[in-house]
């Protein structure tokens, strides 16, 4: 392909030089052939046509180049404008002296040749003519006498043909003829052996001659010379004698003869150049516009041609740094040349591989460093611990979706703001914050803490931990906030201790309070009948409230005993709609306050044991019912529960979403977050393990469930339990009860 | 004088000359043409009325020289192609004034003779008027001469003045004024043994 492009352009350069050599050498022999030049003056046409094509096929080469030129130009290709400006220079400094030139030689031209001629010489050249004229007449006058002798002197001869060529001789003359008077030659004898007829005069000159004037004829000859034709009657001696006539050809004399000559051809040469004049000056005018155009048109076309040879290099650099501009590296360029340019486009060819090499190593540190965050942030996201980390000035940068679905927030809004300001947007964040602050404020690389939150979805218990981060850059300084929710092991922790506390219970009160109640029983059976009357009635008081009480705590210490002791589940798919019906119906009725249900068709079943999703919707409506029945608020509507369902994705899971909201007096902040303690109530009956124990099925079962207040007042239990098919963790193996249990 | 006025005096000129060629237009004609061919020789005598339009007749009365050529083919007949040319000849004349003796020139190159006429009306019928001018066979037509048919091959001729014999600044100008532009039509004639 290299060889394929040199070969094109030495071709085309020869191309070139072919076409200014030719057109160069046609200009010159056009401009010898205008000075007369013998050789060339027979082609002289031919050249003009050949220089007047070559000068077409020269604007058939620039107007095309040109167009594109200006095309180029104005579409802002790179180097178009660079290359019209160095055009428009070497064509300007082309131009100018062209036409200086031009000027002049066409003014020294036109007055040059009018120089020529002048009146003196004109009138000079005249009076020659006028004078050879005379010459000739009386060189004619003495040729006519000396003829008229001479035919007096043939009048007696009678040997005409010795007569007529001793006289030729005599006299040197060319030819000398005697003619009968109707033309038929008599003797004749002539210089020139070879033409066997002499040179008869024309008739008309014989007609005149017969008429008696005597005739002398000038002949002039292709060589400039003169002969005369001088025709006489030649009379006879007496009058019977015939009439003849004489002819007389001869030469002027020699030195008349190159005078004439001399005259003749340099007044025609005169005349023909006078007369020639204007077409003189239109072939110079011409010859050196044709000159001058070929070589303007010559220097336009080298002026393109250098220009592009010039601009390529640039336009390839300039090219090949916008390819960089754009990213494309591996760029290289052609080196061509072995100048300065080469160089440049060396270096540039050097530059572009030092930058690919580099690009290349960027590329390959950058995808190892990609590989390496995607690698921790999957690591990140993957971690159960919620990670944080700010910057000197506290703005968060960085966090992992633990961190969102343990803080219960969409820290997406707050990515870039400081800590204070997601605080403000996130009150329930700030024991973090506070927390967060008071570790950085102390100084110290690394601190630790525990923190509780109230979030939506209940109080959650965290532990945190924080360092300081030192990085290579300054950018990158600041600190990792990595937290842990401990909820459900605090809530394990409890739950074992209340746990151990009802089986302690179970154990050292459930065994005495049998004897107590049946001593109770004794005593009042035994003694009843034997006190006097007005003790029986307080005896027969005291035991029954000894047995009332001795029920309460049975009731008190089974309910602990159910919530401490595990118990298996049997699972199914459970329709969530029907229960809340069921279970809806069951309390419907005249005392009962308004059940409203808003159950969804798009749930679907979930994965469950019947028996305690009953269970817990039986909890959760009659503590609606009992918050029902507090004092009312003054604004209070009608008491009212509403059962509602829909479906419900979070992480990727499918849930149902059950909640019973109350329009009731509701609770405080402080008793929300401890609403599914065990022995927490508002109500003055119940051991306050309801709550507790629904939790503890709703866990069991994989689900979530939290309590919020209603706006204006009231409660909403929320339960999340996950459908049919969910990958969710049950724990089949359930360490409830199933002892059925109500809340008191 | 400036040199654009020169140019511009050379272009009124010119189309001044150009307007005056069109009135003053004259022609060349060949009214007839005799041939006669022999065994080795094509002889020819030709009658032409010669005409040079003013500018021309300038000319001649400066001093310029005047080709005129009479083109002679021999050409052979034939039914579905065109005639082939058998042999071409030119006939030059070259008339030219005598200023010192006021006479006209005819000049016969291929003779090497030449005639004086004291017009100019009487040298062109001269050269217009050529009588028995032989003419060579090329030799490969030689012993196929005597088969000639007068009816197989006949004879075209045209006249014209030779624009290229003229002196060189004349040329450009000739070729551009219609006046210089004096020739015939090829005229067909037949041919006699």
């Amino acid at each position: 392909m290299v060889t394929a492009s040199l070969s094109r352009r030495v071709l085309l350069r020869a191309s070139f030089v072919l076409l200014f050599g030719g057109l160069l050498a046609a200009l010159i022999m056009l401009t010898a052939a205008a000075r007369h030049s013998e050789f060339f003056g027979r082609y002289y046409s031919i050249l003009l046509v050949v220089n007047i094509l070559g000068i077409v096929l020269l604007l058939g080469l620039i107007i095309p180049n040109l167009w594109r030129l200006i095309q180029q130009y104005r579409d802002r290709r790179l180097g178009s404008r660079l290359t019209l400006r160095m055009l428009g220079t070497f064509v300007g400094i082309a131009l100018l002296p062209l036409v200086v030139v031009y000027y002049f030689s066409v003014q020294f031209l036109s007055e040059g040749i009018d120089s020529w001629f002048n009146v003196r010489i004109t009138k000079a050249l005249d009076d020659a003519r006028l004078l050879g004229r005379s010459t000739l007449e009386t060189v004619k006058q003495d040729s006519l006498q000396e003829a008229q002798q001479i035919a007096s002197t043939l009048a007696g001869e009678h040997d005409l043909v010795a007569a007529i060529n001793d006289i030729r001789q005599q006299h040197q003359y060319d030819e000398l003829t005697l003619f009968e008077y109707n033309g038929q030659i008599l003797a004749s004898s002539s210089v020139d052996q070879t033409s066997l007829l002499p040179d008869r005069p024309p008739e008309a000159l014989l007609n005149k001659l017969r008429s008696g004037t005597y005739q002398i004829n000038l002949k002039p000859l292709a060589d400039d010379s003169i002969k005369l034709r001088i025709l006489v009657p030649v009379f006879g001696q007496s009058v019977t004698q015939p009439l003849r006539i004489l002819q007389i050809i001869r030469s002027l004399p020699l030195r008349h003869a190159k005078l004439s000559a001399s005259l003749e051809s340099a007044v025609r040469e005169y005349k023909q150049i006078k007369f020639l004049r204007q077409p003189l000056k239109f072939t110079f005018v011409l010859t050196l516009s044709l000159i001058a155009l070929a070589t303007l048109l010559m220097g336009i076309w080298a002026g393109i041609f250098s220009s592009r040879r010039l601009i390529k290099p640039l336009r390839d650099l300039a090219m090949g740094t916008r390819a960089v501009a754009d990213g494309n590296y591996d760029t290289t360029l052609p080196v061509t040349q072995r100048d300065e340019f080469g160089i440049l486009v060396e270096s540039f060819n050097d530059m572009t591989r030092k930058i690919q090499i580099a690009r290349d190593e960027t590329q390959r540190a950058q995808r190892e460093s990609d590989s390496q965050r995607t690698y921790l942030q999957t690591v990140l996201s993957h971690l159960s611990s919620g990670v944080m980390s700010v910057d000197l000035e506290l703005r968060l940068r960085t966090f992992n979706p633990a961190a969102e679905e343990i803080l219960g927030l969409d820290l997406n809004a707050t990515k870039g703001q400081t800590l204070p300001q997601v605080t403000n947007a996130f009150p329930q964040v700030a024991p973090l914050w506070e927390l967060i602050n008071q570790g950085i404020n102390d100084g110290q690389p690394e601190w630790q803490g525990e923190i509780s939150l109230n979030t939506a979805r209940g109080r959650r218990i965290l532990i945190i931990r924080g360092s300081q981060l030192c990085s290579s850059r300054a950018t990158d300084d600041g600190f990792v906030v990595v937290f842990d929710e401990i909820t459900d092991l605090v809530q394990a922790q409890r739950n074992t201790a209340w746990g151990e506390v009802a089986r302690r219970l179970a154990h050292e009160i459930k065994n005495p309070l049998t004897p107590i109640q049946l001593s109770a029983e004794r005593i009042r059976s035994k003694y009843l009948h034997t006190l006097p009357a007005d003790n029986r009635d307080a005896l027969e008081r005291a035991t029954r409230i000894i047995v009332q009480q001795v029920d309460a705590m049975k009731q008190m210490v089974n309910a602990f005993s159910d919530y401490a002791q595990p118990v298996l589940i049997t699972t199914t798919n459970v329709d969530l709609n029907r229960l809340a019906s069921d279970v809806a119906e069951l309390h419907r009725g005249k005392q009962q306050p308004e059940i409203i249900l808003k159950l969804s068709n798009e749930i679907q079943p979930v994965v469950a044991d019947a028996n305690r999703i009953l269970q817990v919707l039986n909890n959760l409506i009659i503590n609606a019912c009992d918050a029902l029945q507090l004092p009312k608020q003054p604004d209070a509507a009608t008491p009212s529960i509403e059962i509602s369902t829909h479906p419900q994705e979070d992480h990727g899971q499918h849930y149902v979403e059950l909640t019973v909201a109350d329009n009731g007096p509701g609770f405080s902040s402080k008793l929300r977050s401890d609403i599914f303690e065990p022995y927490v109530t508002t109500k003055t009956k119940g051991t306050g393990l309801g709550l507790a124990i629904v939790k503890r099925i709703i866990e069991e079962h994989g689900g979530k469930i939290w309590a919020s207040t209603t706006q204006p007042h009231g409660v909403t239990v929320t339960v999340l339990l996950p459908v049919s098919g969910n990958k969710a963790k049950i724990h089949v193996e359930s360490i409830l009860s199933h002892k059925g249990q109500t809340v008191s | 004088m400036p040199a654009w006025k020169n140019c511009n005096r050379l272009f009124f000129c010119l189309l001044l000359n150009l307007l005056l060629s069109a009135v003053s237009r004259a022609d060349f004609a060949l009214t007839e043409v005799s041939a006669t061919l022999s065994a080795t020789h094509l002889t020819v005598s030709t009658r032409g009325k010669l005409s040079l339009s003013d500018h021309v007749k300038e000319a001649v009365a400066n001093g310029i020289p005047l080709d005129i050529v009479i083109y002679l083919r021999l050409k052979r007949d034939r039914a579905w192609l065109w005639d082939p040319t058998v042999a071409e000849w030119k006939i030059r004349t070259r008339l030219r004034f005598h200023a010192l003796s006021a006479r006209y020139i005819v000049e016969f190159p291929a003779q090497h003779t030449s005639e004086s006429h004291s017009s100019l009306a009487k040298a062109l019928a001269a050269i217009g008027n050529t009588r028995s001018f032989n003419l060579p066979l090329p030799k490969n037509l030689e012993f196929n001469a005597k088969q000639y048919d007068s009816g197989q091959y006949y004879v075209t001729a045209k006249i014209l003045l030779d624009i290229e014999a003229l002196p060189i600044p004349l040329r450009p100008l000739a070729y551009t004024l219609p006046s210089w532009w004096l020739d015939s039509d090829w005229s067909s004639w037949s041919l006699h043994l």
